[in-house]
């Protein structure tokens, strides 16, 4: 069996593992404060997908040294 | 079975200029979108048209915004964000259109055939959101040293001193971010439509179909997070008291309505 394959595999389900949990604590907390405020949903909305954006570079990061195992 | 490259493949030369089919994708994103403006600025009018009212709205969403936090000065900047806003939505959606990424030449390549479309989406391109991520990180040193002054932004770095190291770092790496995150998640995006499009029988029509509308979904989501980050990176670097408050407390104040009293800004 080729390792380089796996190699990749590997590289991008565990490098998304984290940015999973932390996409999600920030939605689920994001969803807790309109909830509670919801006239602020405008601005809660907008820091979330900023804070969403900086969860999941960690996964794309991943999934490049992923495309750099397979490809390069 | 179309093969997926991470580099785009270069169609011919004029010149020392390689174009490649990213590159037409992004010319053709440019073309749409200047002849777009170009008609509706010819019949402009104080009651909008359909296309008129299509491009005000996100064009006042991000207007509105923009000038919630710092009125003068998101004036200054608003013009550059909803541009890139506009053109990577454009780039991105049209990737998704049939003909990019499928319709080209047969080429032999290492023994067997490969498949060189003659368009691709530019922002599936590493090198375009290179440029456009560089575009953003000159702007927003430029913004802080506009305002603070060369020395003055220097010294904002400098909080505490033993940091600077870490926040010169934290600077590099915004450009550096900005720019993998786009062409991660279009990249992505075109590879996973690659794969399931080369499944057999029923499964090759409806499984794409919903991952298509996923794409439409994170097109706009990427664009207006690459547009939101320039704005929130401005944001920091104009700040008066130096980038280790995040524009978040800044933000709360400002968004407060008329009349009702903050607790923050007591």
């Amino acid at each position: 069996m080729d390792l380089t394959d796996l190699a990749a595999g590997l590289a991008i389900g565990l490098g998304a593992i984290g940015p999973g949990i932390g996409i999600g604590i920030a939605v689920s907390k994001a969803m807790e404060a309109i909830g509670r405020n919801p006239e602020a949903e405008g601005p809660i909305r907008t820091d979330m997908i900023i804070g969403v954006a900086f969860a999941e570079a960690v996964a794309i990061y991943a999934l490049l040294i992923a495309l750099v195992i397979e490809f390069v | 079975m179309p093969e997926i490259s991470v580099a785009p493949e270069t169609l011919f030369s004029i010149g020392p200029l390689d174009v490649t089919n990213s590159l037409l994708g992004t010319w053709l994103a440019m073309a749409l979108l200047i002849v777009l403006v170009l008609v509706v600025r010819s019949r402009l009018s104080l009651v909008p048209g359909r296309l008129q009212a299509l491009l005000e709205w996100p064009i006042e969403g991000m207007l509105n915004l923009v000038t919630g936090i710092d009125r003068k000065r998101g004036l200054q900047y608003f013009p550059l964000v909803m541009s890139m806003f506009l053109f990577i939505l454009t780039m991105n959606w049209m990737g998704l259109l049939p003909g990019f990424g499928t319709i080209g030449l047969l080429q032999d390549h290492e023994g067997h055939q490969v498949l060189v479309p003659f368009l691709r989406a530019g922002t599936a391109d590493l090198s375009t959101t290179i440029a456009l991520s560089l575009v953003s990180f000159v702007v927003f040193i430029g913004f802080g040293v506009f305002v603070h002054g060369p020395l003055g932004y220097l010294k904002t770095f400098a909080n505490p001193p033993a940091l600077a190291p870490l926040e010169i770092l934290q600077n590099l790496f915004r450009a550096v971010s900005l720019s993998l995150r786009l062409f991660g998640n279009i990249f992505a995006g075109e590879a996973i439509q690659l794969v399931f499009l080369s499944f057999l029988g029923p499964a090759a029509f409806v499984v794409p179909a919903v991952f298509i509308f996923l794409e439409l979904l994170f097109g706009l989501v990427q664009a207006g997070i690459f547009a939101l980050l320039t704005m929130t990176y401005i944001l920091l670097a104009t700040l008066e008291h130096g980038p280790s408050h995040g524009p978040s407390d800044e933000e709360s104040v400002a968004d407060q309505p008329d009349g009702v009293p903050s607790p923050a800004a007591s």
